[in-house]
C-alpha cells in the first residue's frame, strides 16, 4: 500500500522533523527480585538500521525495550541515544517512541485525538497537531476513520493507527514490541512489508522485538538473538541461517534435525561422527576432539531422499502436507526420527526410503550442559 | 425426586423472600411513609406549634444546611487526600504497603463512638497532642472553627478520617484495574507524569472518584457515633434525629429523618444509575482547553511540577496526614488509659483513675460487661440470621428479572443515616404502628439485620460475579450431582470467602454502630453507645477504658478481615 515513493512527497513536513538516531546499549543488566531478566546486554544500532531482537517468550525482550524507552530503570549499564547518555532521562525526554504489543490506543479518545496526543502534550497548538495527525492518517489510508474510536476499528486498522501515533511525534528511534503479534497470519504477512517500507522510507532507526523467526528474517537488517536475558548472537539474517554457532541458535532459527553423537575420527576430509551407529561425515569447520560428545544438525531440506537402496535406510512414518512441500517423518534403522522436506510426492506412509547428506551440510555443535534434551527444552522456551 | 427438589427450591426461595421483605425491605421502605402516618404530629410540632410557631422548622433547616456544609467540605478533603493515597496503594511497591492499607481501612471497622472520643482527647485535651508540645491544654478547642465557613475543626477532622477510606478504596480498586500500558504509552509519546494523569487516567478514574465521593458524602451526612461526642454544641442533622427522639419531639425527628432519607436517595439512586450505565466505561470530560494556549500553559506547568521530589513530598504529606488522623488518636487513647490507670496524673487523686471508676462506688465494670454481652449477642445473632438470608438472596438477585432493582434497594440501608433507620425501626415495630416490640435487644437485633444483609450480599455478590460459578455448577450437574450436592460441594465453597468477609464486616458494623442503636436499644445499652453515655456523664476514665477496649476488639476484627480477604486473592 505504501510502496509508491510519491506518496511520501505529501509529507515533507513530517519527514523533515524525523532526525536520524543511533542507539547504543552497553552492559545493560536487570533483575526482578531473584530472577535475572537481562545480563550484560550490549547492542549497537546505527542510524536508519532495522534491528530485530529475536528470542523465545520470557527471554527479556520486552524488558529491554522498556528500559530503552525509560519505563524501567536498568540495574547497571548505560544507554546512549545519538551519543548522549540518557539513563536519567524520563521517558518523555528520550525522543524514543514505543509501539505497544496490544497497541495501547487510548480507548476514550478518537483516532485523531490518539494520533495527535503526542504532539499536543509537546505543546503544539491543536490545529497544527491535528493537521499533522491527519496527514499521517492519510498516509495510512485511515483519514476517513479519524473520528472513530479505537474499538470500532479492525485489528489491522488499529495496528496502523498505533504506528501513526508512534511516528507522528518525529522521534528518531522507533521501538516495536511484537507489533504484528495481534494480527492474523494473512494480514500479518502483508503488513510486515508495509511496516518495513514505512520505517525505511522515513529513515527511522528501529528496534523490533518478536519471537517469530520468519518475521525476523523478513524484516531485519540485523538480527540479535536473545536467550535468558543474554544476547547470544548478532548477525545478518543470511549469516545467522548459514552459520548458526550453537545449538540454541540453530534450533531456534532453523528447522534443523538435532542429534547427539560421538566424534570418531578427526581427519583432513572432515569429522566423522557416530550417531547411534550411523556414521555421518561433516566437512564443516570446527574444533572437536576424538571421543567428544557433539550435537549434529542437519536441515530438513538438506536430506536427499530416494527409493530404498544405499545411504541411510529408513521408513516413512508420517507425511504432512504444507504450503509448498511435503514434510516426511522418517524413522531411521537405528530408531532415530528425522524430518525431511521434499518436493516429490511419491513417498507413502510405510514406504522404505534411503537418505543421503552432503558432508558440507552436516553442522556440528559443541554439546551444551544438560545434553540435547535440555537444549531442545530451552529452545521451546520450557526451561 | 425431581418434584421434591423443585418444591424445596421454591420453598427456600419463597421463605427467603418473605423474610427479606419483612426484615429488610419493609423497614427500608417504611421510612417513606413517615409523613402520612405522622401527619398531625409533624404539623403540630414543625409547622404550627402553639408555643414556638415554626421554630422547629427553622432549626431543621439550620441543621441540614450545617450538615451539608460539613459533608461537602469533608468530601473535598477526602478527594484531595484520597487520590494520592490510592496511587500509593495501587501503584506503589514497598514493604509496609499491607500495613498502610490496613490503616486506611481501620476507620471502616472501628466503632465510631470510641474513635470520636479518642479524637476528642487527642485534639482538645491536655492528654492529647498538647501534652507532646508541653502545653497545658489541647491544641484545639472543641468550639474552634475553620475561619469563614464556621465548621468546628475537630468535627471536621473526625469526619475526614471516618470517610476517607470510601474514596481511597474505590479509587484504588479502579486504579488496579486500569492497565499501566496506557500510562506507559502516554509517557513514551512525550507526556509528563502529571499530563498523563490529567489526560489518560482522569477519564478512567472519574467514575470511581465520583462513586467514592457519593459514599463518603452519605456516610458523613449520616454519621452519629463520633459526631455526637465531638460536635460540642453544634447539631448535625443525624445527631438531631437522635436528640429530638430523646426529647420526645417525635414529629420533628421523623420529619428531619424523612428529609435526610429523601436527600440520600436523591443522591445515591441517580449516582447508582449513572454508574451502572457507564459501568467499566469512562467519563470523557469536555475538552474545553484541549490544544489551546491555556492547555499549553498547563502542560508547561505540569512539566515543571512533574518532579520526583515533589511527588514524594506529596505522597509523604498524605501518608503523614493519614497517620495523624487515624493512628495518633489511637495512640493517645491507649497512652491515656495507662496514665489514668491507678490515679489521675494531674491531681493525683485516686477517684479520677480508671480502676476506681470501674470497681469503686461508681462500679462501671458490671455495666461494661453487660454492654459487652448485649453488643456481642446482638451482633452475633443478627450476623447469623443475615448470613442465612443473604445466600439465597444472591441467587435471587442473579437469577430473577427484578434482581437489579432488589440490589439497588439493598444499597439504601447502607447509605441512609443510621439514626433515621433506627427511628424507622422504632416507629414500625414499636407501639405507634405494629406494636410488636418495645426498644430493647430484640429491636436492636432486627435493626442490625437491616444493614447486615446488604453488607453480606454485596461481598458475596462480588465473589459470585468474579467466579464464573454457573459454569462449575453446570459441570457438576453433567457429572451427575443433584442440587443439594451442588450447593454443598460447589457453590458454598466458592462463595465461602465472600460470605466470611461479609460476616466479619457486618459483625464489626453491628458492634460499632451507634446512631440507630441509641434509638432502638431501650435499656439494653450496647458498648458503642456506652462510650457516648460515659462521655456525656463526664465519666472520662471509664470512657477511656471502654474506648480502648472497643478499639482493641476492632483491631482483632480487622486482622481477621485481612486474613479472610487475603485468602480470597489466591
Amino acid at each position: 500500500m505504501l510502496v509508491e515513493g510519491e506518496e511520501f512527497n505529501i509529507l515533507p513536513a513530517l519527514v523533515s522533523t524525523v532526525k536520524m538516531g543511533s542507539l547504543r546499549l552497553s552492559n545493560i543488566s536487570k533483575r526482578f527480585g531473584g530472577v535475572i531478566a537481562l545480563k550484560n546486554v550490549n547492542l549497537e544500532i546505527s542510524e536508519g538500521e532495522y534491528v530485530v531482537l529475536l528470542g523465545p517468550t520470557g527471554a527479556g525482550k520486552t524488558t529491554l525495550l522498556k528500559i530503552v524507552a525509560g519505563l524501567l530503570k536498568q540495574d547497571t549499564g548505560e544507554i546512549y541515544i545519538d551519543g548522549i547518555r540518557v539513563d536519567d532521562y524520563p521517558p518523555e525526554e528520550r525522543n524514543v517512541s514505543l509501539f505497544f504489543q496490544n497497541f495501547a490506543l487510548f480507548p476514550h479518545m478518537t483516532i485523531l485525538d490518539n494520533v495527535a496526543f503526542g504532539l499536543k502534550v509537546r505543546g503544539y497548538d491543536s490545529r497544527e497537531a491535528e493537521s499533522r495527525a491527519l496527514e499521517v492518517l492519510r498516509l495510512m489510508h485511515l483519514d476517513n476513520r479519524a473520528y472513530s474510536y479505537p474499538r470500532e476499528l479492525s485489528g489491522g486498522m488499529q495496528q496502523r493507527v498505533a504506528l501513526a501515533r508512534t511516528i507522528v511525534t518525529g522521534a528518531s528511534i522507533l521501538l516495536l514490541d511484537e507489533p504484528l503479534s495481534q494480527l492474523d497470519a494473512k494480514i500479518k504477512s502483508e503488513l510486515q512489508y508495509e511496516l518495513r517500507d514505512f520505517v525505511k522510507n522515513l529513515g527511522l532507526t528501529a528496534l523490533h522485538v518478536t519471537n517469530d523467526v520468519e518475521e525476523a528474517l523478513a524484516l531485519a537488517d540485523k538480527i540479535a538473538i536473545i536467550n535468558k536475558g543474554e544476547v547470544v548472537k548478532i548477525g545478518t539474517p543470511f549469516g545467522i541461517l548459514e552459520e548458526p554457532e550453537d545449538v540454541f541458535v540453530a534450533g531456534f532459527m532453523t528447522d534443523m534435525n538435532l542429534m547427539e553423537g560421538i566424534v570418531e575420527e578427526v581427519s583432513e576430509n572432515g569429522i566423522l561422527v557416530d550417531v547411534g551407529n550411523i556414521k555421518l561425515r561433516s566437512s564443516r569447520k570446527g574444533f572437536f576432539k576424538r571421543g567428544e560428545i557433539v550435537i549434529v544438525g542437519v536441515k530438513s531440506k538438506d536430506f536427499k531422499i530416494k527409493e530404498a537402496g544405499g545411504g541411510l535406510a529408513g521408513k516413512v512414518e508420517d507425511s504432512v502436507f504444507s504450503f509448498k512441500h511435503r514434510k516426511l517423518i522418517i524413522c531411521l534403522d537405528n530408531g532415530l526420527r528425522v524430518q525431511v522436506k521434499t518436493d516429490r510426492d511419491c513417498f507413502e506412509k510405510g514406504a522404505y526410503v534411503s537418505l543421503s547428506i552432503d558432508p558440507n551440510n552436516v553442522y556440528l555443535f559443541p554439546c551444551p550442559k544438560g545434553g540435547l534434551r535440555a537444549a531442545i527444552a530451552e529452545i521451546a522456551g520450557v526451561s | 425426586m425431581r418434584n421434591t427438589w423443585k418444591i424445596l427450591r421454591i420453598a427456600i426461595l419463597t421463605s427467603t423472600f418473605l423474610a427479606f421483605t419483612v426484615l429488610v425491605l419493609f423497614p427500608t421502605i417504611f421510612l417513606a411513609s413517615f409523613p402520612l402516618i405522622y401527619m398531625d404530629d409533624i404539623k403540630y410540632e414543625v409547622f404550627e406549634n402553639p408555643l414556638v410557631g415554626d421554630e422547629n422548622l427553622r432549626l431543621i433547616i439550620e441543621v441540614l444546611l450545617f450538615s451539608f456544609k460539613l459533608s461537602a467540605l469533608t468530601v473535598f478533603v477526602d478527594i484531595m487526600l484520597g487520590i494520592p493515597l490510592a496511587f500509593i496503594l495501587a501503584r506503589g511497591n514497598f514493604s509496609g504497603k499491607l500495613l498502610l492499607e490496613t490503616i486506611v481501612t481501620l476507620p471502616l471497622v472501628i466503632p465510631t463512638s470510641g474513635f470520636g472520643f479518642a479524637s476528642l482527647l487527642t485534639w482538645t485535651t491536655v492528654s492529647g497532642i498538647g501534652k507532646w508540645f508541653s502545653l497545658n491544654k489541647g491544641i484545639l478547642n472543641i468550639t474552634s472553627s475553620l475561619p469563614f465557613i464556621d465548621v468546628p475543626i475537630v468535627l471536621f477532622i473526625v469526619h475526614v478520617s471516618l470517610t476517607l477510606p470510601y474514596v481511597v478504596r474505590t479509587v484504588q480498586a479502579k486504579l488496579v484495574e486500569v492497565d499501566v500500558v496506557y500510562e506507559d504509552a502516554s509517557r513514551t509519546l512525550g507526556a509528563t507524569p502529571l499530563t498523563t494523569f490529567r489526560k489518560i487516567l482522569m477519564p478512567e478514574l472519574l467514575p470511581a472518584i465520583f462513586s467514592g465521593s457519593v459514599l463518603a458524602f452519605a456516610r458523613s451526612l449520616g454519621e452519629t457515633g463520633a459526631t455526637i461526642i465531638v460536635s460540642g454544641v453544634r447539631l448535625t442533622a443525624a445527631v438531631a434525629v437522635v436528640k429530638w427522639e430523646f426529647e420526645f419531639k417525635l414529629g420533628a425527628a421523623a420529619f428531619l429523618g424523612l428529609i435526610l432519607v429523601v436527600i440520600t436517595w436523591l443522591i445515591i439512586l441517580p449516582a447508582e444509575l449513572f454508574l451502572t450505565s457507564t459501568k467499566g466505561g469512562i467519563i470523557k470530560p469536555p475538552s474545553l482547553i484541549s490544544g489551546t494556549a491555556v492547555e499549553r500553559l498547563l502542560i508547561r506547568l505540569e512539566a515543571k511540577l512533574s518532579k520526583r521530589s515533589l511527588k514524594n513530598a506529596l505522597y509523604g504529606l498524605c501518608v503523614a496526614l493519614l497517620l495523624v488522623l487515624t493512628i495518633i488518636p489511637i495512640i493517645v487513647v491507649v497512652e491515656s488509659v495507662i496514665d489514668y490507670m491507678f490515679k489521675d496524673p494531674y491531681t493525683g487523686k485516686v477517684e479520677g483513675s480508671v480502676v476506681y471508676q470501674l470497681f469503686g462506688p461508681a462500679n462501671y465494670f458490671p455495666v461494661v460487661l453487660r454492654s459487652t454481652a448485649v453488643s456481642f449477642i446482638s451482633a452475633f445473632t443478627s450476623t447469623y440470621i443475615s448470613v442465612f438470608l443473604s445466600i439465597p438472596l444472591v441467587y435471587i438477585i442473579d437469577r430473577c428479572r427484578f434482581g437489579n432493582v432488589l440490589r439497588a434497594i439493598l444499597k439504601i440501608p447502607l447509605v441512609i443515616p443510621s439514626s433515621a433507620l433506627g427511628l424507622s425501626m422504632l416507629l414500625l415495630w414499636g407501639p405507634r404502628f405494629l406494636g410488636l416490640l418495645t426498644p430493647g435487644i430484640w429491636l436492636l437485633i432486627l435493626t442490625q439485620i437491616v444493614f447486615s444483609v446488604p453488607v453480606i450480599v454485596e461481598t458475596t455478590m462480588a465473589v459470585y460475579e468474579g467466579s464464573n460459578i454457573q459454569l462449575y455448577e453446570g459441570a457438576a450437574r453433567t457429572l451427575g450431582a443433584n442440587p443439594y450436592h451442588i450447593v454443598e460441594k460447589i457453590s458454598l465453597p466458592i462463595l465461602k470467602e465472600g460470605i466470611i468477609t461479609g460476616a466479619i464486616l457486618s459483625f464489626t458494623h453491628s458492634l460499632g454502630e451507634t446512631g440507630a442503636a441509641m434509638i432502638v436499644m431501650g435499656a439494653d445499652i450496647p458498648i458503642s453507645v456506652l462510650v457516648v453515655n460515659m462521655v456525656e456523664s463526664l465519666a472520662i476514665p471509664a470512657a477511656l477504658f471502654t474506648s480502648t477496649y472497643l478499639i482493641a476488639i476492632s483491631t482483632i476484627m480487622i486482622v481477621a478481615f485481612r486474613i479472610a480477604s487475603r485468602r480470597r486473592r489466591i
